[in-house]
């Protein structure tokens, strides 16, 4: 019987799923052997990728994150060596570190001109890919989110896309981002303040 | 959870109903094929892995800015492929740092670091070294070594450069050169062809390398023949002999492309040096930089007696840029989905600076002519399009015309030209007709369905044309998703041509999860779409 396979799109967080690379994989990879790596890639591409996509598309830049994606998955192969496989910190989420550093060095240098004054067409673009056949109310909300998302700051977004969907904590994101603590949670406070206000002044 | 989340009392916000597209099914076996293609695809599946301490999150360290420049711009990566290769120091500032790039199409930017800019033509062959100064002269020095291509070497610091090339080696200091090394006889290189119009010695013929000093002074020691200093506006040719050096063979490689923002830094850098010379000029004899006759050429004329550049010496600089400004025509407008055509006549102003050489500027008195269309999907009259929407374009063009490197003008003066340029999608190719205007090209893009098309005409905010393009998207056939993003547009339009009626009509069709948006912008216009 042929599998069904279709691309499909994925709940936040869930490409790849919380499951992190075995470390004999991982110590080969670190090595240098491709084929261990490409199990690493496999491992974590889809969080790379969501991550990537969220950070750009709602400025308009979605089309970026293929490229962004690559790219970081060729940095995260490159310093690999030097990640600590006992340590104390995730391979996953030093992954997500180098996958934000790189996103936000692409819309520093790359961020289109402001579509319209509210938004709104960014808006549109970054719902683009919303299917066609989920529930109506469910992708206005995911429409209305990415609109309100794509209004942050890009440190911003970085620090509540971190926190709300990927589960760092609060010294993992400022060790990502090279913040301080306390920058870290007064970005999210505001962060989350102004999706929420966002979303209540949008709600129909 | 921790003491500080527990400190925070904002709630965490439900991000589930914002879902991504999955990623491209192929993106892992791309980014394996990448890492072969830079390891040169060893068999034992083994590479060396730089430790590549710039990459690693926990130490904080900033990357250098040429691995910055070889990240950017993966979208045009088949375009222009660099290799590169990092070994790291002791620390991200004061590490040595060795590197190595090949350019194999386009033309490519590199940061060396300490200022130095590297842009290098199709073909360029170089690995460069970084080191830091000493107490004596805390300068950095870098060290490149080129193998083949032509590559101009701008700098804005004060770092030493010392090229090194199978017949010699040049010192700098902060001295903007083109260095040319050709395995091939000179005359069978495009890139030399100039060069040796410039100095226009046959001797020049046999030679394998050719150096261009723009501004300061370089020492060049020959492996044969002696010492000599080349000043600004001079150019060597160091006689051929066996190389020294075997070509270098990158190990470790990342893809990067031109850079963007690089070029426009590059292009601010000398603007800034012509405009400190122009300044210092004037202020030493006044009225002097006006001296001597301004000269005019334009289309279709013949060559006045004693011009200072011929014709075809500025058609040919010119046409080396064609590449970027095609570059340009495909990313401020095709890839921005304006499917459009037309022409552009540049007013430019050459002129001798005693220490820069011949500079190219554009007239900021006489802005450029445009006349471009937007393409119908369905074979109707082009629509014009406005100048504001050609605005990045423009830029882009400005800036790609002011890097153009000219000859030494032959008598003082300034020279006026008036350059006409044709831009269409097409293959590519540059399609020059050699009557004086340049023909620039680029992909063929697919067929505008109307939903498209509106989309393309708010991003410029056309709105006229998107309002009518939405409309006939809204009169086809559409899934729901364009539908809703087809009455979106609609509404916008509406609202910012203040057809009131309309907006109200396609403010009520709206989603729910849109009308806030599109009442915000509609009373930005003084209609408010909700009554």
């Amino acid at each position: 019987m042929a599998a069904d396979v279709r691309a499909t799109p994925t709940a936040p967080g869930a490409a790849g799923g919380a499951r992190e690379v075995d470390e004999v994989t991982l110590r080969r990879a670190q090595r240098g052997d491709h084929g261990a790596f490409r199990a690493v890639v496999e491992t974590y591409q889809g969080r790379v990728w969501e991550l990537c996509w969220r950070m750009l598309a709602p400025v308009g830049l979605g089309h970026r994150a293929d490229d962004v994606s690559q790219e970081t998955l060729v940095r995260v192969f490159r310093a690999l060596p030097t990640f600590e496989v006992t340590g104390s910190a995730r391979l996953s989420t030093w992954i997500l570190t180098i996958a934000t550093r790189r996103a936000l060095t692409e819309l520093g240098r790359a961020r289109p001109r402001p579509l319209d004054d509210d938004g709104a067409l960014a808006a549109l673009e970054a719902a683009g890919s919303a299917p066609a056949g989920e529930a109506t109310a469910r992708r206005e909300l995911g429409e209305r989110l990415a609109a309100a998302i794509g209004a942050l700051p890009d440190g911003a977004r970085a620090v509540l896309l971190l926190r709300d969907l990927y589960d760092l904590d609060y010294r993992e994101i400022a060790d990502a981002l090279e913040l301080d603590l306390g920058t870290v949670k007064s970005r999210l406070a505001r962060a989350r303040a102004a999706v929420r206000a966002r979303l209540e002044g949008a709600r129909p | 959870m921790n003491d500080d989340e527990r400190r925070d009392r904002s709630e965490p916000i439900d991000l589930a109903a914002w879902t991504a597209p999955p990623p491209p099914r192929d993106l892992a076996a791309r980014v394996i094929a990448r890492l072969r293609a830079e390891d040169g695809d060893r068999d034992d599946g083994a590479v060396p892995v730089g430790p590549a301490i710039h990459d690693e999150p926990a130490r904080r360290a900033r990357w250098p800015r040429y691995l910055a420049v070889a990240a950017g711009g993966a979208a045009i990566a088949a375009a222009a492929t660099w290799a590169l290769v990092a070994r790291p120091g002791r620390t991200p500032e004061a590490a040595p740092m060795t590197a190595a790039a090949t350019a194999t199409a386009a033309e490519s930017a590199l940061d060396l670091g300490d200022g130095v800019t590297a842009i290098a033509s199709p073909g360029a062959v170089v690995r460069w070294r970084r080191a830091a100064g000493d107490a004596h002269d805390p300068r950095a020095e870098i060290t490149v070594t080129q193998t083949s291509g032509t590559v101009d070497y701008r700098s804005r610091g004060d770092a030493r450069l010392r090229l090194n090339t199978p017949l010699g080696l040049i010192d700098t200091l902060a001295a903007p050169v083109r260095l040319s090394v050709s395995p091939m006889p000179l005359e069978e290189d495009p890139m030399n062809r100039k060069a040796l119009a410039l100095g226009g010695a046959a001797a020049l013929v046999a030679t394998g390398v050719v150096i261009v000093v723009y501004q300061g002074q370089a020492r060049v020691r020959p492996t044969a023949g002696p010492t000599q200093a080349v000043a600004a506006g001079q150019q060597v040719a160091l006689p051929a002999n066996p190389p020294t050096r075997a070509p270098v063979a990158p190990t470790l490689v990342a893809h990067a492309t031109r850079d963007r923002g690089l070029r426009v830094e590059v292009a601010a850098a000398i603007a800034a040096a012509q405009a400190r010379r122009a300044a210092r000029v004037a202020g030493a004899a006044t009225g002097a930089i006006d001296a001597g006759t301004t000269a005019a050429i334009g289309p279709g004329t013949v060559d006045p007696p004693d011009l200072p550049l011929s014709r075809d010496e500025i058609r040919q600089g010119v046409r080396e840029v064609a590449p970027m400004l095609g570059d340009c025509f495909q990313q401020e407008l095709l890839d921005r989905g304006v499917d459009a055509e037309g022409s552009m006549v540049v007013h430019l102003v050459v002129e001798t600076e005693p220490d820069v050489g011949t500079v190219v500027v554009v007239d900021d008195q006489q802005p450029p002519e445009m006349d471009f269309h937007a393409r119908m999907p369905d074979g109707g009259a082009p629509r014009p399009l406005l100048r504001d929407s050609l605005a990045s374009f423009n830029q882009c063009v400005q800036l790609t015309l002011e890097s153009v490197v000219l000859p030494p003008m032959k008598t003082d003066g300034r020279l006026a030209i008036t350059y006409p340029f044709s831009f269409a999608p097409g293959d590519g190719t540059d399609d020059g007709t050699g009557d004086g205007s340049d023909g620039v090209t680029r992909r063929t893009p697919t067929p505008m369905t109307p939903l498209r098309e509106a989309e393309a005409a708010a991003r410029l905010k056309d709105w006229a044309v998107a309002l009518d393009a939405a409309e006939r998207a809204l009169a086809g056939r559409l899934d729901p998703t364009g539908r809703t993003r087809a009455v979106m547009i609609a509404g916008l339009a509406a609202c910012n041509t203040r057809n009131r009626g309309k907006a109200l009509a396609y403010y009520s069709k709206a989603a729910p999860g849109y009308q806030t948006f599109l009442r915000q912008s509609c009373l930005k216009k003084g209609i408010e779409p909700a009554l």
